[in-house]
């Protein structure tokens, strides 16, 4: 398997898991993502967490830095998400935190085929802690395909094409987390340092 | 949906417990004599080794059917890899095939056999065996699958 991996079980999901679903309009908040006709996530509900702020107009794309997030108000509602969001931070060794949301495929949803943009994949890595995986969800990722089970926390190659089946009766809830880790040189090495001054 | 997976015998074990009572009241020879009584220490031996594949087919996350099968280099055949099927089942409310509004049922047997072949090949099998009982033949699924007959078991109980 080389386009996901399992990086650890036994994440304690629960208090998250318990934020949720005392609080399921939460899911229904901002349906930005669903909305967009003809995107893989007409099944999917999004709690946004961090995100990028809406632009005014392209003037202010152009300024702006595609990849900064900000905090979004389900923060505020899901304090729960913050420890496994620094904790993740702090495994990976995180030198930027991107794009933080809790998805939430409903039972026989589907998730259609589909690669993120490079401008995004290629900064970014992406993780996945599973809140709520029964066995029946099926991921794929290029060739490899697993099932992910509630308290895990994966990695995926999200540049390569990916989908999910949600075909285990229950809703499948994963906090999905972006981050960017030790940044190398496209040519693989690293950027020089600065010329030292003259004595 | 019907979905096929790979699954882990430690995780999915609980679930088959039911299914297997029910898979052997179905087939299993000898019932008079010989209780059901599954080693599941040891298959979960052969799960640590990585020799154990076990494929489950799902409806809104409930089991429809499993296979089990076995990935060892042979006794006399080092170089080779190979998987033998344990058990197969699948739920009898799955195995009709008659009606075109059960189609999906009946791709059943050929989508899960599907997803085992790819797996073992994935691990590096080049040749299977599967077995089909006397009483219970459902060597046309194999043959359905391009395989052949190749060897016969014989029994006799010894018991009291």
């Amino acid at each position: 398997m080389r386009n996901m991996l399992l990086i650890s079980r036994g994440a304690n999901v629960m208090p998250l898991a318990l934020q949720l679903v005392r609080q399921p309009a939460l899911f229904l908040a901002d349906t930005y993502l669903k909305d967009i006709p003809n995107y893989p996530f007409k099944d999917v509900d999004t709690i946004f967490l961090r995100f990028p702020v809406a632009v005014k107009d392209e003037e202010e794309r152009k300024q702006k830095d595609p990849h900064e997030s900000s905090w979004m108000e389900g923060a505020l509602h899901l304090p729960a998400a913050r420890s496994l969001i620094f904790a993740l931070m702090t495994f990976v060794e995180g030198e930027r935190l991107g794009r933080v949301m809790v998805n939430r495929l409903k039972a026989g949803g589907h998730i259609f085929a589909h690669a993120d943009p490079i401008e995004h994949s290629g900064y970014w890595d992406r993780f996945h802690y599973v809140v709520s995986g029964q066995p029946g969800v099926i991921f794929r990722c290029g060739g490899d395909e697993v099932q992910m089970h509630s308290g895990e926390l994966w990695w995926f190659q999200n540049a390569l094409e990916h989908e999910v089946i949600n075909n285990s009766g229950v809703d499948r809830i994963h906090l999905i987390v972006d981050i960017r880790t030790q940044y190398v040189q496209a040519r693989g090495h690293l950027p020089q340092r600065p010329l030292e001054a003259s004595p | 949906m019907i979905t096929y997976a790979v699954e882990r015998a430690v995780d999915v074990m609980e679930e088959i417990k039911p299914l297997l009572l029910q898979h052997w009241q179905e087939i299993a020879l000898d019932q008079d004599k010989v209780p059901l009584n599954p080693r599941y220490d040891v298959y979960l031996e052969y799960e640590a080794r990585g020799e154990l594949l076990v494929v489950i087919a799902r409806d809104s996350g409930k089991i429809v059917a499993y296979f089990t099968g076995f990935v060892l280099r042979g006794l006399h055949y080092a170089d080779l890899v190979t998987l033998r099927q344990d058990i197969f089942w699948i739920d009898p409310n799955f195995r009709d095939e008659d009606s075109l509004s059960t189609l999906e049922r009946g791709m059943i047997a050929h989508d899960l056999f599907a997803k085992v072949k790819d797996e073992a090949i994935a691990r590096g099998v080049k040749r299977a065996f599967y077995a089909a009982k006397i009483d219970h033949d459902v060597s046309g699924v194999f043959e359905a699958l391009g395989m052949k007959p190749v060897e016969t078991y014989w029994s006799a109980w010894w018991g009291e």
